[in-house]
Parts: structure tokens; C-alpha cells; sequence
């Protein structure tokens, strides 16, 4: 119980919420330092931050990997599009696509709670492989090989904004990132962290595994189709192209990399998944993919439980040193 | 008789992706860790091979080559992973190395040789028979019989032979398996080796298809990957039988329904072999702890 | 003292951010000009299209020191082929190196998804490398296109066969997609209105490992002439598996797969039988021998094919836009470039026969077929007019 118990007081420090209230300072400075094409990259990072949180709840709280991400992004994305194409609100549009991302994760926790480990990976890495021949084959909602805008609404432009875009998502971010906390203290964070930490003994005392599964799928669901709903508005335009496996696999190693229990990793995950490979093709060539595929690896060479975790290790090693420094 | 010929040219596609899936599932028995650089490694073994060719090398020579350059890079992957420094890192911190080792792998080749798409002969050109209407190539029964060949040799490896039956207990208990006496660290690395070698004969199959550029060699990890999940995988024959009806299956697709159909009726597939037999076809049901 | 270690996370991604988008280019007697489109990625090879309008522009600047005393200032994104990067590439050229317009921007779906935001930044789209026809219809004030509809290129070809090879039975493989299905539109409409016969139209998939099946179902049509819609790989797929069963019909091909890999794929299988059709001027032409000097110069590890060359023609409209945008000392702004391209008659070495009105931004009109012999394509026809195919609806 005690680590439970210290798992649980890592994860809702006040602190943490102090932190995310200062992330809502980062787009400011990232389009005032960087211009509004940081601004942008910035923004689609900040969006993939919420595929990466929903991940969290799988690779965290599961033990399992979900390489569907992608897919569920796409799923939200065009759910959205397709509704605000049919002249509903954005609110109900985004609040489908936010739905069709839930449903699509409450059922693959059906198989999911039957199949586990790299079965269970590989099969969600399947549904990542199929998502953008899906999206091809649904010519007539979708619109094919030749995409589709996502539509304005409201007088909301979609895959124009600046500064106020790169705000509305970040601050769409921080509330979930929030709500994330307060449900995890709550009866579902309990019921998730005693059965990701003591899996068998919390059957025992009757927590049903199907429901466990089926509310961090269905959560990760949700949090990738609102994901995927702030990507179209960020993006502007979806074709199948966007949705390869690839996507997927960034979203899973956003969570593994920024620390897989932690909310600010989440968005430190994201930004590598969605932000870094835009501002590194710069690069020449190979040299994009190079330079990621080498900062992806120092990561988990170098911090072994994540990459915030860790930075906030290092503080804790550095702080009790300073202070003896202090002393003498 | 198109059926036929869709018959034919799956099986051929299948012994491919079996080869594929076989040396995934020699890595994962052994170390736990699904490989995502599989392709990559093999990418790299063609490219050397390609070179090769250019220097005049005949067809032969270049094959050793890609096969030989596969299995050593695969063993330099494999000791990075096997390292002291990952050693005690749950074995999704290593499937991420996979992924970042082959996107390098991919930049690697891509500042090195460029991304233009280059060709890569056959093993065969030309040459033809025709039996009732099917065409088969002389290429097709050679991948045929390399295919029977490899898996006979894995068979006989990992049943006969006392460093594969080692290789075997590997991945249940390797504590147990060092306290054996077994050289934990060197079979792994066999293992790794073998794969690269299986990744190397896959890719001198794939390349004359697909062409030869830095990414054309990631479908043999999506192909290998739904072979495996499907058959099981800690089952060689699986991968066999798995890799035969993926091939089958995504012929039969492009041709009689659509090609935009294929990869989700083979993630269809993958899906119902789980939701039927959880472990894969010919995968172990897990003991369950009571 | 516990906040240092999160605001040290929290700047240092700050940083980085903020570092790599330092270096603004300030523009002087300048024109910035913005290329987008592959240079990494799976389809790293279509770079070479950049490369050529590269080449151009820079050949300008050594020559005649830019265009009317203004240097030109290229500057290139890298969208990797993927239209969800291709917003944050243009982004990076318009906003970071403040291109005053794009050119030979590549891809249909990559040029599709930046269109808004191109048309909002008023900044015009010239010459992009791609026959998209929803890119201008309706006529966009921002997209101004040089590569044909591929409606009219294929409708052209089915002419061609019938005119001059006597072809009575048509059949067309095409890629399924946005490329594809307007060439099979193109295809139907010459064959109905010629009285032919279209006797297959079969989808190839650019993934597919095995075109053996497709190329049975081909030969049990026995057409006079396959028009294969596709890029180099499917496209020297289906003609080698089709060979294997010994089936070698006369071909009809694009102009995006006229180039040096599928000489190379197809290993001399196709030489002699094949036509393409091609806007672009062949690579042993006499006017491609200065863009063949040029690339060699700037580019010397491209290899010098139609996909080069094809840069270079985009190019050539882009400078006369700018020419005359910038004539008697205007300057090179966004309004004078759309002015100048909103009414436009192109008639270069490279390029035959282009013209834009305020109404029609449309590609090219004219185009000639030529002849695959040996490892070269000949120009086999004089430039047509193109047959006016109605466009697909987006």
C-alpha cells in the first residue's frame, strides 16, 4: 500500500498545479521569441500533449502500450470536421469528436481486457496501420485521398489562428491536465493506481479488471479525440496522409519519454511528438530524423523513469548538496 | 484460375513475411523485445549490398553481403540494448530504443546514400513456366525454397541442437537459465545475429519489389509484426503459417475487393485471430497464477 | 528552492523553442521566394523537383544578378511529403523568412492544406508541382497553376493513341487517389467521345508488393494502349509483372513518372513502346542544356531528369511573374505578384502556352507526347492544344 500511497502523493502535488499555471506563460514566450511559426509548432505539440496524457493512463496505470494513438486523433479530428461540415456548433462538434474518440477506446478495451502485453500492442498498432485506409476508404465522409478542410464555425477560422489559437489549446491543456488530477484523487484514481499497483490483490477485493480497462481506454479515447479535435483547428486541413502509423508511434514515445505517471511529462511528451519533428526539418535530408532518433535515445539512456520524473530527481539530488553548501 | 495465380503469388509474398516474422519472434523469445528496427537493419544490409553490386560484384557475393551486414548490425543493436546501462529497464523503455535505433538507422542512410529510389535486382530475372495459365517465376520458387529451407533449419536449431533448446528457456527465466551455466549474454546476442541474418534474406526478397530507398523496408515490420501477433510469438511455426495466410489474405484483397482494403483487412485478421486465441494461433496460453 | 528543477524543464523547452526560430532574414533589395516540399521522408526523391527551381533562380542571380536588379533570396521548407507538416513549412517561409510568394511548392494534398492559410496571408502560390484541379476551381486570387488537370493530360493521351497509333481498345491502371481518379475521368471522356473502347480500368496501389494479378486481368482485356497512371515504382511494377506473364503492351504514361527511376526500374522494358505525356520539355531538348548546366553546378549529386527539369519550367513562370511585378521600380510585394499573375501569357522554352486570367488560373493548355527510346524521351508530337475534358468536381 505504501507505494500506492507514494505513487499517489508524487502525482497531486499543488505544486504541479502551480507548474501548469506557469505552462500558460509558454506560448506567449514561444511566439514572442520565436515568431508565430514556433507559435504553431508550439500549439500542435500542446494538442498531441493530450493524445500523450491519455496514453499516460494506459502505459501508466495499464502496464500496457497503446500504438493507436494516431488513431484515435484521427477519429476526433474528423469526427469533428465531418459534424461542423454539417453545420453543427464547434462546441457540439468538438464535444463529438471528444465522443467518437471515447467510443473507439471503450471498445478496444473490450479485447484489450483479454489480451495483454505485446499481443495487445501490436493489435493497437494494427488499428494505427489501418486508420488512414479507413479514412480513404470513407471516401464519401472524409473526402479520400484528397482530404478535407475543417470547416469554420463561429467565426473561429480553422488552421489560421495565432497567438489566441496557441492560447485556447494550451489553455484547454492545463483544464485537462487538471481534470486528469482531480479524477485520478478521486474513486477512479483509486481504482486505477491499486489495480496498476497490485493487480491481482485488487481483484481479489472485487475490482473488476473489465472496468478498469474499459475507463482508461475510454478516457484515453476521449483525450485523443479532443486531441484530434485542436489538431483540426490547428492543421486546418485532414487527408490520410497526416494519420500514418508513425504518428502513433510518436504519441506512444512522447508518453514513455516525458514520464509515463507524469501530467507536465505529458506535455513535454507532446512537444517532442508534435512540436520537435516540425522545427527539426530545418535539417537537411536525413539529418530530421537522425537528430530525433538520437534525442529519443539520450532520453532513455539517460532518464531511466522519464524525462520529468527525472529532471525533478535531480533537482531533489541537487537541492540537499546546495544546502550543505549553504551550511558550511 | 486468377485465383490461382492470387494463391501463388500469396504464398510467395507469405514465405517473405513468414522469413520476417521469424526473426521477430527469435528476438522476443529470447530478450523479451519487439524489434521496431527490424526493417531498418535490413535496409542497411541491402544498401551495403547495393554497393556491392556496383563495385561489380556478382549477385551472390552482394546477398552475403546484405545478409552479413544485417546479422552484424542486428548484433551491434542487440549488445546496445543488452547493455549494462538498459539492463534492468522494463522492456517498453527498450522497445523505444528500437524505435529511436531505427529512425537513426533511417537519417543514417538517408545523409549517407541519399533518398532517391535506386532498383535492386532478383534473384533470378526472368525465367518463366506456366502451368495451366499461373505464371510462376523462377524467383518466386527459389523464395519458396529458401523459405522451407530457413524454417527447417530454425526447427532443427531450436529443437536439436542443446544451444537452441537454451535459447528457447531464455526468455522464461533467464535468471535461472544463467544459474544453469547457460552463457545468458552470448546467446542473446546469437539470437540478435540470427535475426539480423533473417532480416537480411527478407530484404533481398522485398527490395526487387519495392525498390531500394531508406523507408521502402517498413513494411516488412508491419507485415512481420501482423505474422507474428497473429501467430503467437513465441512460435516459429506460427510465424509460418501466420505468414502464408497474411500473404494470401492481402492478395486476395487487392485483387478481388480493393487496395485500399488491405491493411485493414489484415489488422481486421490480427484482430479476430486475438479475439479467437488470445496468445496467436500457435502462441502458449499464459499459466495463469491462482 | 524546490522550483528551480520544473523551471529549468520549463525554460530549457523554452529555449530550444526560442532558438531554433532565431535568424529572421530581413529583406532589402531583395525577393524572397519560398519553396516547400520534400527533403526527408519517404518520398525525399520528389526534392529534386525544389532542386531544379533552386537551380534556376540561383543561375539568375549569377547571370543577371537577380531579376530586375533585385536578388532573389530562396528559401526552402521541408514538409516531407505530409500535409500536416506542410502548414508549419509555410508558415516557417512566409512568416520566419517572409517569402513573398511560393513556387514549385510540391504535392497535391501538401498544396491543398496550406491553401487558406496562403489565401488569408494574401501571399500567391505560383506554379505549384501539382495538377490539383481543386487548388483552382474556383478560381483562387492566390493559386496560380502551370501543370495541366490531369483530366485533359490523359484525355490528350487517349487521343494521341487513337489519332496516331490506331487504337481502338483503351485500357488505364491508376493509382487510387487524388491523382487517379481525375486521369480515369479524363480517360472515359476522350474514349466516349472518340467512339472507342475502354476496356479495363483497374486500381494499383502505390504499396503493392505483386501487380501480377492486375496484369492477368489486363492482358485478358487486350487493349491497344494502357494508359498507367501512376509514379515510377507501381507504375514499373505492373509493367515488369505483366512482362513476366508475357504480356508487353504499348504504354501510355504521366509526365510525374517520365523521369530517370523508372528508366532505371523498368531496366529497358518499356523502351520503344511507351508514350508520356508531358508538359515539360524532354532532357536532351536543346533549351534543357542550360538547365542541365546549372543543376550540375548546384546540384551536381541530383541526377539530371524530368523531375529537375520540371523545377526549373516552374521556376521560369515564377521569375516572368516577378518580371513584371516588378517592372519601372515597383516593388516586389505580395499585391504587385498577384496583380502581375492575375493576367499572364507564358510562352518560354520551357514552358508553351500558359495563360492566366482573372477568371482562370488554370495550367497549361498545351502539351506534346513523347517517346521513351533507349533511356531518353523523345518528343514524338508537335505541342497540342489539350481536349477541353470537363474538370472533376472537388
Amino acid at each position: 500500500m505504501s507505494a500506492t500511497a507514494a505513487a499517489r502523493r508524487r502525482l497531486f502535488t499543488s505544486r504541479t498545479a502551480v507548474l501548469l499555471a506557469a505552462l500558460a506563460l509558454a506560448p506567449l514566450a514561444a511566439e514572442l521569441g520565436g515568431g508565430p511559426y514556433i507559435g504553431y509548432a508550439f500549439a500542435l505539440g500542446t494538442a498531441f500533449a493530450l493524445s500523450v496524457l491519455g496514453n499516460n493512463l494506459i502505459v501508466g496505470y495499464l502496464g500496457e502500450a497503446n500504438l493507436a494513438g494516431g488513431a484515435f486523433l484521427a477519429v476526433g479530428a474528423y469526427a469533428s470536421a465531418i459534424a461542423l461540415a454539417h453545420g453543427l456548433p464547434l462546441w457540439l462538434a468538438g464535444l463529438i469528436g471528444i465522443a467518437a474518440g471515447a467510443v473507439i477506446g471503450a471498445l478496444l478495451s473490450i479485447p484489450a481486457a483479454r489480451v495483454h502485453g505485446h499481443q495487445l500492442a501490436l493489435a493497437t498498432l494494427g488499428l494505427a496501420w489501418a486508420a488512414p485506409d479507413v479514412i480513404r476508404y470513407a471516401e464519401a465522409w472524409t473526402g479520400g485521398s484528397d482530404g478535407m478542410y475543417v470547416p469554420t464555425s463561429g467565426g473561429i477560422p480553422a488552421g489560421l489562428g495565432g497567438l489566441a489559437d496557441t492560447y485556447v489549446v494550451t489553455g484547454i491543456f492545463v483544464v485537462c491536465a487538471l481534470l486528469v488530477l482531480v479524477a485520478l484523487r478521486g474513486r477512479a484514481g483509486r481504482l486505477l493506481l491499486t489495480h496498476a499497483e497490485a493487480g491481482p490483490a485488487a481483484r481479489g477485493f472485487g475490482v473488476r479488471a473489465w472496468a478498469v480497462a474499459m475507463l482508461a481506454w475510454g478516457a484515453c479515447g476521449a483525450l485523443g479525440g479532443l486531441s484530434g479535435v485542436l489538431y483540426g483547428h490547428i492543421v486546418g486541413y485532414l487527408s490520410p496522409d497526416e494519420f500514418t502509423f508513425q504518428v502513433s508511434l510518436f504519441i506512444f514515445v512522447g508518453s514513455m519519454v516525458g514520464g509515463a505517471r507524469s501530467v507536465p511529462g505529458a506535455w513535454i511528451g507532446g512537444l517532442l511528438a508534435g512540436a520537435v519533428p516540425q522545427l527539426l526539418s530545418d535539417i537537411p535530408g536525413g539529418g530530421s530524423i537522425l537528430t530525433f532518433g538520437v534525442v529519443l535515445a539520450a532520453v532513455v539512456a539517460l532518464a531511466r523513469i522519464g524525462l520529468y520524473p527525472s529532471l525533478e530527481l535531480l533537482g531533489a539530488r541537487l537541492r540537499p548538496a546546495r544546502k550543505e553548501a549553504a551550511d558550511e | 484460375m486468377l485465383a490461382a495465380q492470387v494463391l501463388i503469388t500469396g504464398i510467395v509474398m507469405g514465405a517473405i513475411y513468414a522469413i520476417t516474422g521469424a526473426g521477430l519472434v527469435v528476438i522476443y523469445r529470447t530478450t523479451g523485445v519487439i524489434n521496431f528496427a527490424h526493417g531498418d537493419v535490413a535496409a542497411v544490409g541491402l544498401f551495403c549490398a547495393y554497393g556491392a553490386l556496383r563495385l561489380g560484384a556478382p549477385y551472390a557475393v552482394a546477398a552475403v553481403v546484405a545478409i552479413a551486414a544485417s546479422a552484424a548490425l542486428s548484433a551491434l543493436l542487440g549488445t546496445v540494448i543488452g547493455s549494462r546501462l538498459f539492463r534492468r529497464r522494463p522492456v517498453l523503455d527498450l522497445i523505444v530504443l528500437t524505435i529511436s535505433a531505427g529512425l537513426i538507422l533511417q537519417g543514417l542512410e538517408g545523409v549517407v546514400v541519399g533518398q532517391s529510389v535506386r532498383t535492386f535486382p532478383a534473384v533470378a530475372e526472368g525465367g518463366l513456366t506456366r502451368i495451366g495459365g499461373v505464371s510462376i517465376r523462377v524467383s518466386d520458387v527459389v523464395v519458396v525454397a529458401v523459405c522451407v529451407v530457413v524454417f527447417l533449419a530454425l526447427y532443427l536449431f531450436f529443437d536439436r541442437t542443446r544451444t537452441g533448446t537454451s535459447m528457447r528457456a531464455l526468455n522464461e527465466n533467464a535468471e535461472a537459465t544463467r544459474l544453469l551455466g547457460v552463457p545468458v549474454t552470448r546467446l542473446r546476442t546469437l539470437a540478435w545475429v540470427l535475426a539480423g541474418a533473417l532480416a537480411g534474406v527478407a530484404g533481398l526478397f522485398v527490395a526487387p519489389i519495392y525498390s531500394l530507398q531508406p523507408t521502402s523496408m517498413e513494411v516488412l515490420v508491419v507485415y512481420g509484426f501482423a505474422v507474428v501477433v497473429a501467430g503467437g510469438f513465441e512460435s516459429v511455426v506460427g510465424a509460418l503459417v501466420c505468414g502464408v495466410l497474411v500473404g494470401v489474405l492481402q492478395n486476395a484483397v487487392s485483387v478481388f475487393a480493393s487496395s485500399k482494403l488491405v491493411l485493414i483487412a489484415v489488422a481486421a485478421f490480427m484482430l479476430v485471430v486475438l479475439a479467437i486465441r488470445p496468445t496467436g494461433l500457435l502462441g502458449r496460453r499464459p499459466v495463469v497464477r491462482v | 528552492m524546490k522550483i528551480p528543477a520544473r523551471c529549468c524543464a520549463v525554460l530549457a523547452t523554452i529555449g530550444i523553442l526560442t532558438l531554433a526560430g532565431c535568424g529572421s532574414r530581413a529583406s532589402g533589395n531583395t525577393i524572397n521566394i519560398g519553396i516547400s516540399g520534400p527533403a526527408s521522408g519517404a518520398f525525399a526523391a520528389q526534392r529534386s523537383i525544389n532542386d531544379g527551381a533552386e537551380a534556376y533562380f540561383r543561375m539568375l542571380n549569377a547571370r543577371n544578378g537577380g531579376i530586375n536588379g533585385r536578388r532573389i533570396e530562396v528559401s526552402r521548407a521541408d514538409d516531407q511529403y505530409d500535409p500536416s507538416k506542410s502548414p508549419a513549412a509555410v508558415r516557417q517561409l512566409v512568416l520566419r523568412d517572409q517569402a513573398q510568394m511560393m513556387c514549385s511548392a510540391v504535392g497535391s494534398p501538401e498544396n491543398l492544406a496550406v491553401k487558406p492559410y496562403l489565401g488569408v496571408q494574401k501571399v500567391p502560390n505560383i506554379a505549384p508541382a501539382t495538377g490539383a484541379t481543386a487548388l483552382f476551381t474556383p478560381t483562387s486570387s492566390t493559386q496560380f497553376g502551370v501543370v495541366p488537370p490531369y483530366e485533359r493530360e490523359t484525355a490528350n493521351l487517349v487521343r494521341f493513341a487513337v489519332q496516331k497509333l490506331h487504337a481502338q481498345r483503351i485500357a488505364v491502371a491508376y493509382e487510387d487517389d487524388d491523382v487517379g481518379g481525375p486521369a480515369v475521368d479524363g480517360v472515359k471522356y476522350e474514349v466516349n467521345r472518340l467512339g472507342k473502347k475502354l476496356v479495363a480500368a483497374l486500381p494499383i496501389s502505390r504499396t503493392s508488393t505483386d501487380l501480377t494479378a492486375e496484369a492477368s486481368k489486363l492482358q485478358a482485356a487486350k487493349p491497344d494502349f494502357t494508359i498507367v497512371w501512376a509514379v515510377a515504382v507501381p507504375l514499373s511494377l505492373l509493367v515488369k509483372n505483366a512482362h513476366q506473364i508475357g504480356f508487353d503492351p504499348v504504354i501510355g504514361g504521366p509526365f510525374f513518372a517520365a523521369d530517370s527511376s523508372t528508366v532505371a526500374l523498368t531496366n529497358g522494358l518499356i523502351s520503344g513502346r511507351s508514350y508520356w505525356e508531358n508538359w515539360i520539355v524532354a532532357t536532351t531538348d536543346p533549351p534543357a542544356a542550360l538547365a542541365r548546366t546549372a543543376t550540375r553546378r548546384y546540384f551536381p549529386s541530383d541526377a539530371f531528369d524530368s523531375n529537375v527539369l520540371q523545377g526549373w519550367s516552374l521556376a521560369t513562370v515564377c521569375a516572368q511573374v516577378v518580371k513584371k511585378a516588378t517592372a519601372n521600380g515597383r516593388p516586389p510585394t505580395k499585391d504587385n505578384i498577384r496583380a502581375a499573375a492575375d493576367s499572364l501569357r507564358v510562352d518560354n522554352p520551357y514552358v508553351h502556352g500558359l495563360s492566366w486570367s482573372h477568371g482562370s488560373h488554370l495550367g497549361n493548355s498545351e502539351e506534346r507526347v513523347y517517346k521513351l527510346v533507349g533511356s531518353t524521351f523523345k518528343p514524338w508530337t508537335k505541342p497540342t492544344v489539350l481536349p477541353p475534358v470537363p474538370l472533376t468536381k472537388p
